[in-house]
Order: C-alpha cells, then sequence, then structure tokens
C-alpha cells in the first residue's frame, strides 16, 4: 500500500487580511503524478513554497515523508527536488559550474560526477562549460529539472515546467516526468496552466481557488463523474435538435458551426439518444465522445465562481 | 555542510567581477599615492612637521616604506567600507533578486548554516582585502622608500619608533582595522537578509556610517553618552597601536564594542533570516 508522502492539514497563509491559502487540505501517495491546478492567484504557487520551507504556514499541519517539519526539515529537504517557478541560476557560472554548486549544497560528495550525469539526462551533455547567460529559456529549464534531481529526490516539485518551452520541449519534459515516475518511481506533484500537459501524466488531480482545495482524489475518477462532451453530426439537424431538446436540458446541448450539435451527458445515456435519433429516421454519420480535463476544469471553476 | 556552503560562496564571490573592483581601486589609489610621495614626498613631509620646526631640530629623512604606509593607510581605511559593503551587501539581495536564493534555501542545509557561510565568506572576502592593502601599502612602500625609524604625530608631539617594533604594530594594526571592517560586513550582510534588492543594503550600510560618524562627530551633549558605544567611533582604533605606550585598555574597549556589534547584527540576522519568508 502506497504511503502518503505529503499530508497537509488545514494550511492557512496569510498576507495581513488577504489569505493566500485558506484551510488547505490534501494528500499525495507516493509513486503517484498529482496536477495541482487553478488559476493565478488560486494560491498554488503559495502551497507549493510552503512544501519546501521557503515560506511559512500560519497553521495548520503539514508533514512530508511521515516527518514534521520544525524537527526534521534538512532529512526533509534532501529528499525533495523542486523547480519553483523559473529556472534562476547564477548566470556567471556554466552549467556544470551551476551544478557542482547546488550539489554540494545538497551534502552530494561527488558533485562534479552526478552533475554530468544530470546534464546527460537532460540533454545538455557538451554544454556544460558555457555560461548560463548563453542557455536559451528552454535550456534553463532543462537544467532546472537537472538540478532538481541532483541529489536524486523521493519527491519532485515541479511549477510550471512547460512554461516557454517550444512544443518538440513540452513533449521531451512530459517524457522526461513520465520517465522518472514509472521507471524510477518518483512522485510527482505538477503544477501547470498547461492542462493537456497535466492530463497527459496525472494519476491525481488537485484543483485550487481562491486559496482553497476545490476537489482532489483520482484522476480517473474525477473525470469520470462528469458529464462527456458529445460531437454529434446528423443528416436532419433540425429534427435531432427538437429530438435532443425533449430529452436534455437547455445547458447540455448546443447548436455548433456546420450543423454539428455538441451535447453534455452522462456516458450512460448515449446509447439511449442514439436509438432515439434513429427511430425517428435520423441518420448518425459521427458520434465523437471526450472527456477531457479541460472541461473538467472549467465546469469546477464555473460552479465554484457562482457560490 | 558548512565548509562546503562556504567552499560554495567563495567561488561565486570569485567569479563576480564587482568582487575585483575593491582590489582594483585599491591598486589605483595606493599606486597614486606612492607615485606622489616618491616624486614630492619630502614636501609634504615639511607641511606636516613644519609647526614642529620652530622646536625640534630634524636630521635627515623621515621618509621611508613605514611612514608612507602608515599614510597610506590613514587614507584608505576610511574608503574601504563602501568597498566592503559593495560585495558583502549583495550575498543575500543579489541572490533574492537573482532567484537563486530559492535553490539554495530548498536544499538540505539549514538557514543559519547558510547565513553563517555567508558570514564566513564575508569575513574572507574582508580579509583578503586588507592583506591586498598591506602588501600595497607597506610591502610596496618598503620595496620603494626602504626601512626605517616611524615617526607619528599623536596628541602629545612627535613620536618615534625603532624600525625593529614596527612591523609587530603594523600586524596588530591590521587585525584590528579586519575588526572594524568585519563590522561593516556584518552590517550589510544583516541588512542584504532585510532586502530584495542588491542596492538597498550598500546603501543602507553607507548611510549608517554617515549617520553614526556625524553623531560621533557632533558636539552635542545629548550624544556624547552614545558615542563611546557607537562602531564607527573605533573604526580607526588601530591608530592607537602605534603609540607608545600602547593604551591596551582603550584598544580593549574598541574590540569588545566593535565584537559586541558583530555578534549582535549576526544574531539578528540568523534570528530574521531563519523566519523569513522568501517570495522572489
Amino acid at each position: 500500500m502506497a504511503h502518503p508522502i505529503i499530508e497537509a492539514q488545514g494550511l492557512v497563509k496569510a498576507y495581513g487580511s488577504f489569505k493566500a491559502v485558506d484551510d488547505l487540505s490534501f494528500a499525495l501517495k507516493e509513486g503517484s503524478v498529482m496536477g495541482f491546478l487553478g488559476p493565478n492567484g488560486a494560491g498554488k504557487s503559495t502551497t507549493l513554497r510552503m512544501l519546501v520551507d521557503l515560506i511559512r504556514p500560519v497553521s495548520g499541519n503539514l508533514r512530508l515523508f511521515g516527518l514534521d517539519y520544525h524537527r526534521h526539515r534538512g532529512r526533509i529537504l534532501s529528499r525533495i527536488g523542486c523547480l519553483i517557478e523559473k529556472p534562476d541560476f547564477y548566470k556567471y557560472l556554466g552549467a556544470l559550474q551551476n551544478l557542482e554548486l547546488l550539489g554540494r549544497a545538497s551534502g552530494i560528495r561527488q558533485p562534479r560526477t552526478k552533475a554530468m550525469e544530470m546534464l546527460e539526462f537532460v540533454g545538455l551533455r557538451g554544454r556544460e562549460k558555457d555560461a548560463v547567460s548563453s542557455f536559451s529559456h528552454g535550456m534553463r529549464q532543462r537544467l532546472g529539472l537537472a538540478q532538481c534531481l541532483m541529489h536524486d529526490p523521493d519527491l519532485i516539485i515541479l511549477d510550471e515546467p512547460g512554461t516557454g518551452l517550444d512544443p518538440q520541449g513540452i513533449v521531451d519534459m512530459r517524457e522526461m516526468i513520465l520517465k522518472l515516475n514509472r521507471d524510477q518511481g518518483k512522485t510527482i506533484l505538477l503544477s501547470s496552466h498547461h492542462l493537456p500537459e497535466v492530463e497527459a501524466v496525472a494519476t491525481h488531480l488537485v484543483v485550487m481557488n481562491r486559496g482553497r482545495c476545490l476537489v482532489q482524489g483520482s484522476a480517473s475518477d474525477l473525470l469520470s463523474q462528469q458529464n462527456r462532451q458529445i460531437r454529434l453530426e446528423v443528416d436532419q439537424v433540425k429534427e435531432a435538435l427538437e429530438c435532443v431538446s425533449s430529452l436534455l436540458s437547455r445547458d447540455q446541448y448546443r447548436l455548433g458551426e456546420g450543423g454539428v450539435l455538441h451535447l453534455s451527458l452522462s456516458r450512460d445515456k448515449l446509447p439511449a439518444l442514439i436509438k432515439t435519433l434513429v427511430e425517428r429516421g435520423i441518420a448518425v454519420y459521427a458520434v465523437e465522445s471526450r472527456q477531457q480535463l479541460e472541461d473538467f476544469y472549467m465546469l469546477i471553476l464555473h460552479q465554484n465562481n457562482q457560490e | 555542510m558548512w565548509w562546503a556552503s562556504l567552499y560554495n560562496e567563495s567561488i561565486k564571490i570569485l567569479a563576480k567581477p564587482r568582487s575585483y573592483l575593491g582590489f582594483l581601486a585599491i591598486t589605483l589609489l595606493v599606486g597614486v599615492i606612492l607615485l606622489a610621495l616618491a616624486l614630492d614626498g619630502e614636501s609634504y613631509l615639511d607641511f606636516v612637521t613644519g609647526s614642529l620646526e620652530q622646536n625640534l631640530m630634524i636630521e635627515g629623512s623621515m621618509l621611508n616604506g613605514h611612514l608612507v604606509g602608515f599614510i597610506v593607510l590613514q587614507m584608505l581605511v576610511v574608503h574601504l567600507p563602501l568597498l566592503v559593503a559593495l560585495v558583502t551587501g549583495d550575498l543575500i539581495s543579489g541572490e533574492a533578486a537573482m532567484g537563486t536564493l530559492r535553490n539554495l534555501v530548498t536544499r538540505p542545509l539549514s538557514r543559519r548554516s547558510l547565513l553563517l557561510s555567508k558570514y564566513g565568506a564575508a569575513a574572507v572576502y574582508t580579509m583578503v582585502l586588507l592583506i591586498w592593502l598591506g602588501l600595497m601599502a607597506v610591502g610596496v612602500a618598503q620595496w620603494i622608500f626602504g626601512p626605517g625609524d616611524l615617526a607619528v604625530l599623536s596628541g602629545e608631539g612627535l613620536q618615534i619608533l625603532p624600525s625593529v617594533e614596527v612591523m609587530p604594530r603594523f600586524l596588530q594594526a591590521f587585525a584590528l582595522a579586519f575588526l572594524a571592517l568585519y563590522t561593516v560586513a556584518a552590517i550589510s550582510v544583516t541588512f542584504s537578509c532585510l532586502a530584495d534588492n542588491s542596492i538597498g543594503p550598500i546603501v543602507g550600510t553607507m548611510a549608517l556610517i554617515m549617520v553614526f560618524t556625524l553623531i560621533g562627530t557632533l558636539d552635542v551633549p545629548l550624544f556624547e553618552h552614545v558615542r563611546p558605544f557607537l562602531f564607527t567611533t573605533h573604526m580607526a582604533a588601530w591608530r592607537s597601536l602605534f603609540l607608545d605606550p600602547t593604551p591596551w585598555s582603550d584598544i580593549l574597549f574598541s574590540i569588545g564594542v566593535l565584537t559586541v556589534h558583530c555578534v549582535a547584527l549576526m544574531g539578528f540576522g540568523l534570528h530574521y533570516f531563519d523566519r523569513k519568508d522568501i517570495l522572489t
């Protein structure tokens, strides 16, 4: 049975009267990849900073690897690798020197060997002596991942790792995350606004808004609870629309471009709808059913904003 | 881990171009002073000792390497705080501005150890800068002008220190000057903990020195009780080491005041930095 790596209970972080994080509780199990979602200002970065002791909660309980931060800060941080916000390095030093320096700060005995290994892993071998100031954003992002992995952490926290990357860079980053999780068993907490990227890798989700956790749980469970987005192509659009309107409420369907019907309904209601359409003599050319994280995320936020 | 962190800090200081500004400035200033004294040192001495010549007849030349070294130190020690603050004021705030402080604080090394390594690096830099000043001021001056007895003007008149006694006194003076300059470094590193930009701690340190110096020089009864406890009052205490007899009780008091400043500043810095939210 997987142990909880992160246990956050009632975390609060306030700046004056403003609560950036308000009574946040969540847990992350060993070996999982958690997608940490929310709009700007939701409190994601504040939470991530609390997880790596950059900032301290004003109240609440935070345990990592079953240990308390007050007593075991060093032990906890020796098992965490993080890339918070953008990858910043000493621009006047080379890539290798930067990694060596951070390796020494992590207590690695032979930082040069480990740094070269990491540069190889992130595809920067051959550029180790170049000053970081000459690196593109994508290369710095890779170097950020390398520094995060230098001390072989069990938990990897990535805050917007895909920001500024080109499409190939995003794919490469996703592949690296999957490799770390599947091949090396690393637990990963991934905060990102790029939902397809999260959807491709996350096994668990947390959605935050206004400092609070709106939903959390297994990605498959959360997504299956929601209505599916159906794209329907038929020959008699007007008749089909009448039929749909008799079966669904107004907010569950709309007519799109080219006479395509867009429906929102649960998976088990779809066969009955198709049957009714066919019985009324309407030819169904195509049925496309999708369940995207983006739809789920927008719905959750929409509901929360209306409260 | 602390030694590893101190090593890291030293590498960073060595790699930063601004670290060499101090050495360049000292080299240029000392070069200019030595050149001036080599070309027209006797006139300068006549000007300084002019008032004594009514009661005293001086035979031969007082101008030698020891005296030139002493003059250079007197002229330059007041400028060193700026050169020290330029590098040490950047140690934490510069990292905060660059965003690299996040990388360091999320390592297993405790925040206190991290900051102590910064204070340690500030000590190493201050020491190396002073050694450079010593080599330039005393070493090069001796090479150009040769050794000799040191004539020192004090409140009690002109004192002549035999040549053999001068070098040990220079070493003691450098040790005391180090403590005074390290107090400046401790101020700027502590200010550096409070700020997220590089300029603030440097300007803040210099402003504090100016304010304290002003309080120390203003002849206002209100400040009389405060003056002995200001670090700026003891910045030039190293000069007392060239007096005969050496006023050891005054020097020990100066060492005490400067040490208390250093310890208090470091204590505050450690307490503050340990609890600081890193938001950059």
